[in-house]
């Protein structure tokens, strides 16, 4: 009885194997496919010290997710998000961008927020051919070296020390710069776009004082940044980095002498400095959430990002929202999944979500936006909880990147997939 | 500021490992929940005052909290060292996740107090600030009180005795388990003081206790394990060596105190001032 069982089964299994190869198993995939959601695999640090910002990035990209979703999806498919912990670790980053695309058989691949961990999943996107959109600043391109899935929508260094440069430019802050900065890869990026600029509008570039990464003392560094007697002094630093540096600065009264600028902020920094210490200091933002105002669409994004998180969305978040959408609506548009094809498609690409007009370049992938340079408030000055900043003005454009051929390109070729 | 906030710290580090043998990977903790019990403090009544006292109060209670909660269990028991080294490991990485469910993850704001704002006078080219000043005197007035209290007090007997042989302390009779979870307690109140006091410098976050344990960690190896004044001396030379080099050529800030600790740890295997016993075991 059990081998006629045994036997019947395994016939059965041969007869479904043979109409299934008859068949094709293209076809079979389709039908399976047509029911299946799309996988969109997300790596961000959920814990440890970027935890927060996970958070909101992870709140920005289900915002993102569900208004891909509610306009029919991709190719028919949903979308799901199927989000990893990166651990702040590069080796987890990596592990799990990798669990992500061979056992999630996600489409593409999201996330990271510093450079470490971008790196580890750009590896494994380009060993995959899977495409890799970043969260955080879009910096991998070395020397014209860049795996041609890598994406990111964020600000490049050089454009937002180039923004910074070209208002002070504009706004006749003063002709002597300087700038204070951790010493690591990132900030020497800004050096070279503030000393770039400094020589195209005719300033005076003294140099940098730079300061260990995870500086907590900056009063030793401030008499050397005063003794170069800027008009202007960008300041190039992060996270409780940049919270300490803005108290101390602040204490020490370089604003009396120099206009202080930051090179980039991010809303939750001036939280953790407390009312009134950017006050009178210029910052650099992708965004801010007072662009609700200006943009409808950004409003809307606004009260669904506060509703989920109780606070108002930081610059990172916009830039994740429109890194997701940007990403997912070229797939549709171009119905398709295909590495290369959706690739070629986002080469170019224009678009417009939370802010003005953007840009993916197709020599770089860098993200062709405005940099909003906003002023800070005193704490007398401040509306609500997180009114911190005015918006002075909006710095974009092709002037505030770097030419492609700057960055090691051939001017010859005029987008990445071309060239690798 | 640096070396009167590393020697706040590290002399509960040492402390606690003269007399306890262990290494508190803990403590770094403890400077962080100073400032968020300032923070908290100064957030509910407004008074930095009252924060200077409360934080070091309260934190130093939750420090014999873990003493007589936690570590009492692993006294006596096979690898005890070792046992201390993984439950304080545990208990750093869980505290600041519980710091951040608690309180969000975003820094907390802690100014330093109007009458301690502005410059005092001009010190070469650095204009000295009320509250560097502060900082100073907080560290000059401490120091004095807490050599009396190891010298001149029969606690402070009992911890230096235990700090140079623990063993003969218990075979004399002495309760010795009341002296651990004191000096637990002191040390813990030791870094949650040097922590409030920093706070309206720095960022007050869930993280920043990390970085101040390792350089605590060299200014009691380079200072002596268990040596008071090892640890006075060893936190000025790390405090001055970092803010000094970091001027003159930042990039070997990081490597120089290592290098200095390597250096000390050849010529002088137990620190600068580090005198043989227990701490050896």
């Amino acid at each position: 009885m059990s081998l006629t069982t045994r036997r019947t089964i395994l016939k059965g299994l041969a007869g479904a194997g043979a109409a299934t190869a008859v068949s094709g198993f293209p076809f079979v995939n389709r039908l399976a496919l047509g029911q299946q959601s799309l996988k969109l695999g997300v790596v961000v640090p959920m814990t440890g010290p970027m935890a927060l910002e996970a958070q909101e990035m992870l709140a920005a990209t289900q915002i993102a997710v569900e208004d891909v979703n509610a306009d029919g999806g991709v190719m028919g498919r949903k979308v799901e998000t199927v989000i990893r912990d990166s651990e702040f670790k590069p080796e987890v980053a990596k592990r799990k961008a990798t669990e992500l695309i061979e056992v999630e058989k996600a489409a593409f691949l999201v996330g990271a927020i510093v450079g470490f961990e971008g790196i580890a999943m750009a590896e494994v996107g380009c060993k995959n051919d899977v495409i890799v959109s970043f969260f955080g600043q879009n910096f991998l391109t070395i020397k014209g070296k860049m795996c041609k899935y890598q994406f990111g929508n964020n600000l490049s260094p050089y454009q937002t020390a180039a923004a910074a440069a070209h208002f002070v430019a504009q706004q006749k802050m003063g002709k002597k710069w300087h700038m204070l900065a951790n010493n690591y890869s990132w900030p020497q990026m800004f050096e070279r776009a503030y000393s770039l600029v400094a020589k195209q509008v005719g300033a005076e570039w003294t140099g940098v004082t730079w300061a260990p990464l995870g500086t907590r003392d900056f009063l030793p560094f401030l008499p050397k940044v005063a003794a170069a007697k800027a008009d202007v002094v960008f300041i190039t630093t992060w996270a409780a980095d940049q919270v300490a540096c803005a108290k101390q600065v602040q204490e020490f009264g370089l604003a009396k002498q120099s206009q202080v600028i930051h090179s980039i902020t991010e809303l939750t920094f001036a939280e953790a400095a407390g009312k009134g210490v950017y006050e009178n200091f210029y910052a650099g933002m992708p965004w801010y959430w007072s662009l609700k105002d200006q943009y409808p669409a950004a409003k809307k994004y606004y009260d669904r990002h506060y509703a989920l998180r109780k606070r108002a969305p930081s610059g990172y978040t916009a830039s994740t929202y429109s890194t997701v959408r940007v990403l997912l609506d070229t797939a549709r548009e171009v119905k398709s999944l295909e590495t290369d094809k959706v690739t070629r498609a986002l080469e170019g690409r224009k678009f417009q979500y939370l802010k003005g007009p953007e840009q993916i370049r197709a020599c770089d992938h860098v993200n062709i936006q405005d940099v909003y340079l906003c002023k800070g408030k005193s704490a007398a000055g401040m509306k609500d909880g997180w009114d911190y900043f005015d918006i002075v003005q909006a710095v974009g454009g092709e002037a505030t990147a770097e030419s492609c051929e700057g960055e090691g390109f051939d001017p010859k070729k005029p987008s990445v997939s071309q060239q690798i | 500021m640096n070396g009167c906030i590393l020697i706040l710290v590290a002399l509960g580090l040492s402390i606690v490992f003269g007399l306890m043998g262990i290494i508190n990977f803990a403590h770094g903790v403890f400077y962080m929940l100073g400032a968020y019990a300032g923070w908290l403090t100064v957030h509910l009544t407004g008074n930095f005052w009252l924060a200077l006292a409360v934080a070091p109060v309260t934190v130093g209670l939750l420090g014999a909290l873990v003493e007589r909660g936690v570590l009492k269990r692993i006294y006596g028991t096979k690898n005890a060292n070792f046992a201390g080294v993984l439950v304080t490991y545990g208990l750093a990485i869980m505290i600041p996740d519980l710091v951040r469910m608690t309180f969000g993850r975003p820094g907390k704001p802690f100014a330093v107090p109007q009458v301690l704002t502005g410059s005092l006078f001009q010190l070469g080219a650095t204009e000295v600030h009320g509250y560097r000043v502060f900082i100073l005197l907080v560290t000059a007035v401490l120091l004095p009180l807490l050599w009396l209290l190891l010298n001149k007090t029969n606690l402070g007997l009992v911890i230096r005795a235990g700090t140079s042989d623990n063993l003969m302390v218990q075979l004399l009779g002495i309760n010795v388990a009341r002296t651990w979870t004191i000096t637990y307690s002191l040390g813990a109140a030791l870094a949650a003081l040097a922590g409030v006091i920093t706070a309206p410098l720095v960022a007050v976050a869930p993280e920043m206790g990390g970085l101040v344990l390792i350089e605590c960690f060299i200014v009691t190896v380079v200072g002596g394990m268990g040596s008071f004044l090892g640890v006075v001396a060893g936190g000025l030379l790390i405090g001055q060596t970092l803010a000094l080099t970091g001027m003159v050529y930042d990039v070997l800030a990081d490597v120089v105190i290592y290098l200095m600790m390597a250096l000390v740890l050849l010529v002088r295997p137990r620190g600068l001032f580090g005198q043989e016993g227990m701490s050896e075991e």
